[in-house]
């Protein structure tokens, strides 16, 4: 499902990547563990060309991005996007759209469904995951794990075959953060390949089918230090 | 050709309120406990006031040196000598000679001020130096050959002049000027029917137009004087005895031949009465001023209304323009925003409105629009690319992950809530804008501000109109200003930061 070969990226804002190649599965899940400022969100960004890179190649849910965003058009984009979820550290939901409108004003605008097909969708998952009466809420009358919920729903709203999930639990506390966990494991196992970040090493062993450290833009095996250089 | 005239005359001639009803006992800034004829000889020079913006004969400047030349110079310069002292010029507007001479800014005013019942009324005026004929001019070709044959048409002619107490006093609808070139190009270009003024300025602007044409004879005639501040009687005595003697002596044909200016009109000038007789007395405020002053704040909100509706997709246009990633679009939307926030509405508006007529011909009404839609265009741009640029970036990229492309994301995500941000700023723009309106006056629309400054003439008094005038602003923005209040707490409320 992907397929990441030799990814480098020199002058990145947040961290740098030097020759990441990783394989996933279909329906894998797998854990990015690491300090910040290893490059993990920056991998993750690459993945789904929200930031381009200066080498190798990425082969994701079907699509190929090359070096500079080469030979990409918009319409590439909108269908690589739609068929790969993107979840942020610091969610971005629509601060001017309620619960049900951040969720469906993708399937209306990009997938141009009707307003009833997209709302029974989003009806559906946002049952799911227990919002089902929070829909006309606006973001800032949520508590922090209904937002992070949303977020994940706005992202598989469109049934994405990759979800890319960058910190999900980090802004929440221990008993929500693992009702959140538990949540997106339930949405996603088996169906749909997930690659979150984190640099929580409990929750990336307890959601993760392989865990992977990356450390000064470098991707390791997980495990310790001392382990890989036995 | 006249230069763009860039300074407008927002003030018409007021009379003197302060003075309303005391019969002028006393005066403005200048001492009158004793005669400014004391003082003009103390100081050996009469400062006299006229508008170099009224053009060739009267005072223009000279075009090798720019001092000023014309034969109301030659005639101050006549004056000053039979009272032994120099003659020095003082740049004043127009429309508000009086008034600058109430206050004491000249001497005396010396510059086409007509004799009129109203002026009259409120200083000294000395004996005649020039007569002048009333010259009808239309297009060449019109039917029209007389006033009474334009009527129900608008007629071209100087504010405060006597050509326009002459159409008023006939019920006929003035469209107002400040300059003297600009009501015949608006006749060649059909936007007045007629064009109403003194002979000397028909024979020099209008009749040399191929395309117009002067109607012979004098519709009115009437006089040139010089105007003397109430209790400046011996002044006034010397004057009338400077023009007399200059008369005599044969200096006033000279001077009046010299410009080409001597005619039969000038044997009869003893004999000269006012022919037509504009209403004189002071009037009190009336029904018609309300009904009027409605009108012109009708005006006034809707030409707001409809330049800010379209100054605002221009302003969001501008402002997605100049937030785009090619250069060529960027720059021309910073330039367009810079050179119409760097340079007066004033001149704009006269630029849209004279000086492109051979290319884009708009009635006083569109160009006023437009005019101020190009110039609030700009401000809204500002306001527009800031609130964009307040939108959390998070939220654009958050549509892009989505699949949502660059339009998309503007109209989707961006905009809705840009537009907010912007509300309580675009709301006080729309007050401004509902007060700079008062600046298309200047290409003849008679608006809330010109129907207040025609009335304070009237009814001899700033007092009342500008209170009406002032109240009707304020009934017309407080609202507004209220609102932009209320909104602006409303989004303090909503749009709280987006927590992480």
């Amino acid at each position: 499902m992907i397929s990441v070969r030799n990814l480098s990226k020199r002058r990145s804002e947040v961290a740098t990547l030097r020759g990441v190649t990783v394989d996933i599965a279909a329906g894998e899940t797998v854990a990015i563990i690491g300090a910040s400022g290893g490059g993990k969100t920056t991998l993750l960004r690459c993945l789904n060309a929200l930031e381009p890179f200066d080498e190798g190649s990425v082969h994701i849910a079907g699509h190929v991005l090359a070096p500079q965003g080469a030979g990409v058009t918009p319409g590439d984009l909108v269908r690589l996007r739609t068929d790969v979820g993107f979840v942020f550290q610091e969610l971005h939901l629509f601060a001017h759209l309620t619960v049900i409108e951040n969720v469906t004003l993708a399937p209306l605008v990009v997938r141009k469904q009707g307003r009833d097909e997209a709302t029974r969708g989003a009806l559906e998952l946002l049952h799911r995951v227990g919002l089902a009466h929070r829909t006309t809420a606006y973001p800032h009358e949520l508590s922090g794990g209904q937002k992070q919920r949303v977020a994940i729903v706005r992202a598989l709203v469109q049934h994405p075959k990759v979800l890319l999930l960058d910190e999900p639990t980090s802004a929440l506390d221990g008993d929500t953060a693992r009702e959140v966990s538990g949540t997106i494991t339930e949405l996603t196992r088996g169906r749909i390949t997930v690659v979150l970040v984190t640099h929580h090493e409990a929750l990336a062993n307890r959601m993760a089918d392989r865990v992977l450290r990356l450390e000064n833009g470098q991707l390791l095996p997980a495990g310790t230090r001392s382990e890989l250089m036995a | 050709m006249l230069a763009l005239p860039l300074v407008a005359a927002l003030i018409a001639e007021p009379p003197a309120s302060e003075q309303q009803g005391t019969a002028a006992t006393t005066q403005g800034a200048a001492p009158h406990d004793r005669d400014t004829l004391d003082g003009v000889r103390a100081r050996g020079e009469l400062v006299w006031g006229g508008d170099i913006q009224g053009g060739e004969p009267y005072v223009f400047e000279d075009p090798a040196d720019h001092h000023p030349i014309g034969f109301e110079v030659d005639i101050a310069d006549a004056l000053a000598q039979h009272l032994g002292v120099r003659a020095r010029f003082h740049q004043a507007d127009w429309s508000s000679l009086v008034p600058a001479l109430e206050r004491g800014d000249f001497d005396v005013a010396l510059n086409g001020l007509e004799d009129t019942p109203a002026r009259r009324d409120r200083i000294l005026l000395s004996v005649p130096y020039f007569v002048f004929g009333e010259t009808l001019v239309v297009r060449r070709g019109s039917k029209a050959r007389s006033l009474e044959e334009l009527r129900g048409e608008r007629i071209g002619t100087l504010n405060q002049s006597y050509a326009y107490d002459t159409l008023r006093s006939r019920g006929l609808a003035p469209a107002l000027y400040e300059g003297v070139s600009e009501p015949y190009t608006d006749l060649e270009l059909g936007r007045v029917g007629g064009v109403l003024l003194d002979h000397v300025i028909a024979a020099r602007y209008g009749c040399t137009r191929p395309d117009l044409e002067c109607i012979p004879g004098d519709v009115a005639s009437g006089t040139y004087v010089v105007g003397i501040r109430r209790g400046d009687a011996r002044l006034k005595a010397a004057i009338d005895d400077g023009l007399s003697a200059t008369r005599r002596s044969g200096r006033l044909r000279d001077i009046l031949e010299k410009w080409k200016l001597w005619d039969s009109r000038q044997e009869s000038s003893s004999h000269v009465t006012t022919v037509a007789s504009p209403p004189s007395s002071p009037r009190s405020w009336t029904l018609a001023d309300t009904r009027l002053f409605l009108e012109g704040a009708s005006i006034t909100i809707a030409i707001s209304i409809a330049a800010f509706l379209l100054a605002l997709p221009m302003g969001l246009a501008l402002a997605l323009a100049r937030l785009d990633r090619r250069g060529t679009l960027r720059w021309l939307a910073t330039a367009y925003v810079e050179i119409f926030r760097g340079t007066p509405l004033l001149l704009q508006l006269y630029v849209l409105y004279f000086a492109l007529s051979p290319l884009v011909r708009l009635g006083a009404m569109s160009a006023a629009v437009l005019g101020l839609a190009l110039n609030y265009a700009a401000y809204e741009a500002e306001v527009h690319r800031g609130a964009l640029l307040s939108v959390p970036h998070g939220q654009a990229e958050a549509a892009r992950s989505l699949g949502l492309g660059r339009w998309q994301t503007i109209r989707h995500v961006l905009l809705p809530q840009s537009l907010r941000i912007a509300l309580p700023a675009m709301t006080n723009d729309f007050v401004a804008l509902l007060k700079d309106s008062s600046l298309v006056s200047v290409i003849t629309v008679v608006e809330l501000t010109k129907r207040m400054t025609i009335a304070a003439v009237d009814l001899r008094g700033w007092l009342l109109p500008g209170l009406a005038c002032a109240a009707l602003y304020f009934t017309m923005s407080y609202p507004l200003a209220r609102l932009a209040e209320r909104l602006e707490r409303r989004l303090r409320h909503d749009q709280r930061p987006e927590p992480v």
